[in-house]
């Protein structure tokens, strides 16, 4: 079987922007979206100033992480190893773009599905160059079969030093470069600038790095296409929301099993994590470019992404909070005993499954690793206390020994949560450099303030500090339920936003 | 798998193709594909237009592969095709003027109509010997000698173009030397290229031209650039040599310098073609008349271009200076090189300095050579059509004024300021695929003159969009684009010949189909038509009885007395003259009219290089003679010359050898430009007053992705829509400008506002800003792109005219759902307004450069306010008029005999009375 790939000798590239045009022509893609384009660097100073070009295009990754996160298989891998896209499954998630590390999928206007390069699959298959190669004026651009030893592409990549974007997601490109600056290739290397040379800039990644006074050489951007951040606040909202229905579920559940019972565990607990999960459902489907499209996510589904299994805890998760309902609507308590254990882990698995889809997308380092999983329980478990207080307390329906123990844990989850943050966002050294830009735009950049005061200090610091000092304090504690919600709100509005902050391309 | 470019040429009038639009579902689209030529520049790429065989829609264009030219290959500018014929902002009827001129009130018309009106006019200022009061004015021809050919039948010295503005300072120098006004380089085997121009993203001629630069820097070749500013062709030179603009002639003597000291020279080539003998006797008449005197005189004459001088002169470093010539002396005949607009258009004396760079092809020995410089006379083939009318029998002073006897093409970019002189007026004003009020410099003096009746009776624009200049037009008339019309032509892309076919491709795919096509408006979408046609169609009207001696041009070759058909006008010529394009059409089986429909091209001769060197056969010299000068003369022509005692074709100069020393400049007034010479530009950077914010203004280069006046395209536009002032990084800091910031820019004749664009990029002292943006229009929904210009409002006051921007592009409903989609909204500045007329006194060129002092804008100031004083604009074109040398020449006529014209009147017409 061919498996297909470019070499792309950048020493003949002349920047003509020939072939993102063809591309538009042959897949009739509309304005604002690209599937390969040619960015453009400058670098050096007068008169040692250089203009480099980098033509890019879909990496056909072997290691796809864009195939992996496709929660419904409309994204695939074609035995001739292209890596295609079948729009009449696709449900508009745009997961796809957060695991792709070179900013190659898009979600097309027209269709509202996402749409990327595939190597112009419908020529291929008719033997037929793609139209980014036939159109190039000086043949920059070969393509071929990686796996005929005799082909030119072969040839290019055994023979010429080649590098690839982004090698370290091992996501195995197919794309080599004959001759590509670092400058150019990597971008979280050149400074943004607010204008470029031919146009404006719009959509520019707050965490792009800035141009730097004083080294007018330093590699700077004159063109690059812009790009749509894929997730927005339709995912804050879902991570908050599912955050207080899974720690409300959770701590019910702890709570029972502990002994404790009435109406706050019974049916408080159980309706508040019944309305906030159908609203992170909601949220999930509305978020969609194809809404009506939801539920292929159930029945075309792919296992590998764990937006499937996501969507396989909240269901589960919704189900037991149903039941606790019915439970206490119909008096079943045998039915209420039985869910208990299975409420426990839904909830966990309803929870920390985040943390594996937002790592799944690849194209994010801010989101890679671990600590994110255990922060997101953190932050549940603190949530759900939250909510717990606020809509117990000033009812009467917390007593004492529920009190303290719902404030102590409100406590240690949120000190867990802010331990979690500053280690990992202020005092761990970044591996990359896309997450140290990622990072700082937390720290000191635009979401600092946000960070320190919200997340950090009124919204993490004072409240556990409260929570804990004072945990039978009734009107204290409800107050720092409010401003944990509040801060872990702050801290989800931010991870999403920073971690979509560094340019890919 | 074996991979093909393109489908295979057998498989064209039926070729199916997976759609990519529904993929991965295998929806076969059926397809023919019919080949053309694209119009969206003067590179004549072949095109392939696939045309839907259910829909009869274009549903995209590729390079035609069999195009010796493009080989297959476009630029971006090619491949948008398609999106200018659906663009919602085309003008698909013929507009007829209602209310006052530039008003903007329209109404639709028949095309009938229309021409009736027009034919009436021409036919009334024929007969009342008003031949003068009409001008065709010509922005891109796009095609080879259709349309002067129909002004020459009507009996016009009447064509008038727009060289003066893009080429006529390299055409000059180019001419002075080889009496051919283009190089046509073979960069492909070229060991050393050197360039003056940016041909890796714009000119003539980008796409084949940057195919084979990149081929031979890829084979080894050294590619050096030579331009202030950091272009994409700079971003791939290995030497980039950014010399101050206007200082280029001593940089390339001093080239020529250190390969005459390093010896470095082909003398046997020298010795050979150039004519050294005039030189020596003229300037050097104590030296012995031989060529080491020359040689020595040489090293004499140019003595003082030291690299340490030119250093000094340039900017550059002398060590790169030295390594820049030593790699040209390498190339030994391998010497690619080209100068086309860049320093020639930009600065006054521009054609000395593409006589200087000349002087380095002639000194490696590479003209004519392969990997040298060819001449686009032996690479370009124009067939004659079935008649040629006789030449117009008088001079029009408004084309060919006195002041400029050796002006290269017609003093287009100086006629609203004839006008406004009352040096004559128009009657019918013809503007084809032309701009000049945007275009041109000193628009408002345009629009003052296309506004009044009094000296524009009638202007009819042919375009095929919406333009500045169609707005102050009486009739608007939609003409066709890359696939929607016929037109021949060819151009010196490389060592070789070959004749490009456009067609209307809908209306070959309605014929293919069975279904006759009358006029190729009934194919083309709304009533787009196409000159080629229109013209046949207006000249009828014109001479209906053929008294006029008109019609007889456009009668059939093959019907007697008929009409001529526009498919019979190309079968003719493709029957009887293009040599060797029968016999192959012979070969498939096919008429060489048919041929042309299902290729698009012929390549008519490969591999020509050194045509001059031919030598003549015994026929051509029966009855020929030898002057003192060995010019080989037959019927009263010069048809060679002799070298070292053999006849060869030699060159098209008065001594049939390269043209070192011009007679005719020294006998035309200009002695002291004789010889190619180093003299400094009009805007020189040691007389500019930097502290005061005096700097140099290049305002002439173009962008890979627009097309001139023609460029609104979606695709096109979202990549490139701005044309910020570039200016360097120390500069910049100087003024406290930042990058995005509004800085006031003055002219002699008034000032515009627009954004700065920080850059280590450029010179110190030179700003840069693109020529290829700032469209306006003065309507919300008409009058230009509305995804690529501003809205504007135009205040006048006196002579005072002021332009406000009211918004910029903005999303607009149509039926393409993209142009909702537009996000960029500031499209650049109309910086040309701003610049008075200045012609170069002997070729002509408008010399682009600007002497500007900037500031940051004031609170009151907005991006794109413009503001000019035309009384000023008409005190600085004096000025320059002053300057000029006006005819006659030494034996009493307008204009050298030798020296071209598109349109040549007869010889009685030279004469001044």
């Amino acid at each position: 079987m061919p498996n297909y790939g470019f070499a792309i000798d950048l020493r003949k590239c002349i920047g003509c922007h020939a072939c993102s045009i063809a591309c538009k022509a042959e897949h009739d893609v509309p304005i604002g979206v690209n599937r390969c384009w040619v960015k453009t660097v400058e670098k050096g100073t007068f008169p040692d100033t250089r203009r480099l070009f980098l033509p890019v295009l879909c990496n056909q990754c072997d290691n796809a992480p864009c195939v992996k996160i496709c929660p419904t298989n409309a994204l695939y891998k074609r035995r001739d190893g292209i890596v295609d896209l079948n729009g009449d499954s696709c449900i508009g998630c745009r997961s796809c773009m957060n695991a792709c590390p070179y900013d190659q999928l898009f979600i097309d206007p027209d269709t509202r599905t996402a749409e990327k390069c595939n190597f112009c699959a419908n020529r291929v298959e008719q033997e037929l160059l793609p139209a980014c190669v036939i159109v190039c004026p000086t043949q920059c651009r070969i393509f071929g079969d990686l796996n005929d030893p005799a082909s030119e592409v072969s040839r290019i990549v055994a023979r010429e030093s080649t590098t690839v974007r982004k090698p370290e997601k091992d996501t195995l490109p197919k794309i080599f470069y004959v001759g590509a600056d670092d400058a150019i290739l990597r971008p979280e290397v050149a400074a943004r600038p607010l204008m470029f040379r031919e146009g404006q800039v719009i959509l520019r990644p707050i965490g792009a790095p800035d141009p730097i006074p004083g080294d007018p050489g330093a590699p700077r951007v004159d063109y690059d296409v812009p790009h749509k951040q894929a997730w927005g606040h339709d995912l804050v909202a879902y991570l908050f929301a599912k955050g207080v229905a899974t720690g409300a579920l959770f701590l019910a559940a702890v709570l029972a099993l502990l002994g404790h019972g009435g109406s706050l565990v019974h049916v408080v607990a159980p309706i508040i994590s019944v309305v906030f999960g159908a609203l992170t459902a909601f949220v999930l489907v509305i978020d969609l470019e194809r809404p009506e499209r939801f539920y292929y996510i159930l029945t075309r589904s792919n296992w590998r992404s764990w937006l499937v299994w996501g969507a396989w805890f909240l269901t589960a998760h919704g189900v037991l909070s149903v039941l606790w309902v019915v439970a206490w609507l119909f008096g079943l308590d045998g039915l209420r005993r039985l869910i208990l254990v299975p409420s426990l882990v839904a909830s966990v698995l309803a929870t920390g499954y985040t943390g594996f889809l937002f790592a799944q997308g690849l194209a994010r380092d801010l989101w890679q690793g671990p600590s994110a999983t255990i922060d997101l329980l953190a932050q549940a478990a603190a949530a759900g206390a939250g909510i717990l207080l606020i809509a117990g307390v000033p009812f009467g329906l917390v007593d004492a020994a529920v009190l303290r123990l719902l404030s102590l844990v409100l406590g240690i989850s949120l000190s867990a949560h802010v331990v979690i943050l500053v280690v990992e966002h202020v005092l761990t050294p970044h591996a990359t450099r896309h997450h140290e830009l990622a990072a700082r735009t937390i720290v000191r950049g635009p979401f600092a303030t946000l960070f320190w005061g919200g997340a950090v200090l009124v919204g993490g610091i004072l409240p556990a500090a409260v929570s804990l000092a004072a945990p039978a304090a009734t009107t204290p504690i409800v107050a720092a339920a409010f401003l944990a919600l509040a801060g872990g709100l702050a801290w989800e509005y931010i991870w999403v936003e920073a971690g979509q902050s560094v340019p890919n391309s | 798998m074996e991979f093909k470019s393109h489908p295979d040429p057998s498989t064209w009038d039926d070729h199916v193709e997976f759609e990519s639009r529904s993929w991965p579902k295998k929806e076969r689209r059926r397809y023919w594909i019919v080949p053309s030529i694209c119009f969206n520049c003067e590179s004549a790429c072949g095109l392939i237009a696939y045309v839907d065989k259910e829909t009869l829609d274009v549903r995209k264009v590729e390079g035609n592969p069999l195009h010796p030219g493009s080989r297959g290959r476009t630029c971006a500018k090619g491949v948008v095709t398609p999106n200018q014929l659906e663009d919602p902002d085309r003008v698909l009827f013929p507009l007829k003027r209602v209310g006052e001129r530039g008003g903007g009130q329209w109404e639709r018309v028949s095309w009938d109509a229309a021409l009736d009106d027009i034919a009436a006019r021409l036919r009334a200022a024929i007969i009342e010997g008003r031949r003068h009061e009409v001008m065709y004015h010509v922005g891109r021809p796009g095609e080879d000698g259709y349309a002067t050919r129909v002004v020459q039948s009507w009996g016009l010295d009447g064509h008038n173009s727009h060289t003066n503005v893009c080429s006529s300072s390299a055409r000059v120098g180019h001419f002075l030397w080889t009496g051919a006004d283009r190089p046509s380089p073979d960069y492909a085997h070229a060991q050393t290229i050197l360039l003056l121009s940016s041909h890796l993203e714009s000119g003539h001629y980008f796409n084949p031209h940057a195919q084979r630069i990149i081929e031979g820097q890829a084979a080894g070749a050294t590619l050096i650039v030579v331009d202030p500013r950091l272009s994409n062709t700079s971003a791939k030179s290995n030497l980039w040599l950014p010399a101050y603009s206007g200082t280029e002639g001593a940089l390339l003597l001093a080239f020529a310098r250190i390969l005459l000291d390093e010896d470095m020279v082909d003398h046997e080539s020298v010795r050979r073609w150039v004519d050294w003998r005039t030189y020596l006797e003229r300037e050097r008449p104590e030296l012995p008349v031989t060529y080491e005197s020359f040689i020595a005189a040489l090293k004499d004459q140019y003595d003082a271009f030291t690299p340490e001088y030119a250093a000094e002169e340039t900017g550059l470093d002398p060590a790169t200076i030295i390594e820049a010539a030593r790699a040209i002396g390498r190339a030994r005949g391998r010497f690619s090189t080209h100068s086309w607009r860049a320093a020639a258009a930009g600065n006054l004396w521009g054609w000395q300095i593409t006589r200087c760079l000349y002087l380095l092809v002639v000194l490696t020995g590479s003209v004519g050579t392969k990997g040298g410089v060819n001449l686009h006379a032996s690479n370009k083939f124009v067939p004659k059509p079935h008649t040629t009318p006789p030449p117009p029998e008088y001079w029009n002073e408004l084309l060919f004024p006195r002041e400029f006897p050796l002006a290269f093409h017609e003093a287009s970019f100086l006629l609203p300021h004839f006008l406004k002189e009352g040096r004559g007026t128009l009657d019918v004003y013809f503007t084809r695929v032309y701009n000049p009020l945007w275009t041109n410099p000193d628009g408002f003096t345009w629009m003052e003159v296309l506004s009044d009746p009094s000296k524009i009776g009638l202007h009819v624009a042919l375009t095929p969009t919406w333009s500045e200049t169609a707005w102050f037009a009486d009739y608007i008339l939609p003409m066709g684009l890359g696939t929607e019309r016929h037109d021949t032509m060819s151009q010196e892309t490389h060592a070789a010949k070959w004749l490009g076919f456009r067609q209307p491709v809908l209306r070959v795919a309605r014929e293919k189909r069975g279904d006759p096509v009358e006029r190729t408006y009934d194919a083309n979408p709304g009533e787009v038509w196409e000159e080629s046609e229109m013209w046949i169609e207006l000249s009828w009207r014109i001479d209906p009885d053929g008294s006029l001696g008109i019609r007889q041009h456009f009668e059939s070759p093959y019907r007697q007395g008929e009409k001529i058909h526009v498919e019979e006008y190309y079968r003719w010529m493709f029957e009887h003259s293009v040599p060797g394009l029968p016999d192959a059409a012979r070969a498939k089986g096919q008429t060489p009219l048919d041929y042309m429909r299902a290729h698009g091209v012929f390549k008519v001769e490969d591999h020509v290089y050194a045509p001059h060197a031919r030598a003549l056969t015994d026929a051509e010299l029966v009855l020929s003679t030898v002057d003192a000068r060995d010019v080989v003369y037959k019927d009263g022509k010069a048809i060679g010359v002799m070298i070292d005692g053999v006849a060869r074709v030699g060159f098209n100069t008065p001594s049939r050898k390269l043209e070192f020393y011009s007679t005719t400049l020294v006998d035309w007034g200009w002695p002291e430009h004789a010889i190619p010479r180093y003299v400094p530009g009009h805007v020189h950077w040691r007389t500019l007053d930097r502290a005061q914010g005096e700097f140099d203004l290049l305002p002439n280069f173009r962008l890979p992705t627009l097309i001139h006046t023609r460029g609104a395209v979606k695709g096109l536009y979202e990549i490139s829509h701005n044309n910020p002032l570039w200016i360097a990084t120390g500069d910049a800091t100087k003024f406290g400008i930042a990058t995005g910031d509004l800085v006031k820019v003055h002219t002699r004749i008034g000032y515009f506002v627009t954004r700065a664009w920080v850059t280590e990029g450029i010179r110190p002292g030179i700003l840069g800003m693109s020529h290829h943006l700032g469209r306006w229009r003065l309507h919300e929904d008409q009058g230009g792109a509305r995804c690529a210009s501003s809205l504007v409002r135009i205040v006048k006051d006196g002579a005072t005219v002021r332009m406000t921007q009211v918004h910029g592009a903005q999303p607009f409903a149509s039926n393409d759902p993209d142009s909702g989609r537009v996000w960029w909204s500031e499209v650049g500045v109309h910086q040309n307004l701003t610049f008075p007329v200045q012609p170069d006194p002997v070729s002509g060129m408008h010399c682009w450069h600007q002497r500007v002092r900037i500031e940051k804008a004031g609170p009151t100031d907005n991006y794109g306010d413009i503001v000019v004083d035309t009384d000023k604009s008409h005190a600085v074109y004096k000025e320059w008029m002053a300057n000029t040398r006006p005819a006659p020449g030494p034996d009493g006529t307008r204009r050298p005999a030798w020296f071209d014209r598109p349109l040549r009147p007869t010889p009685e017409a030279y004469k001044i009375p």
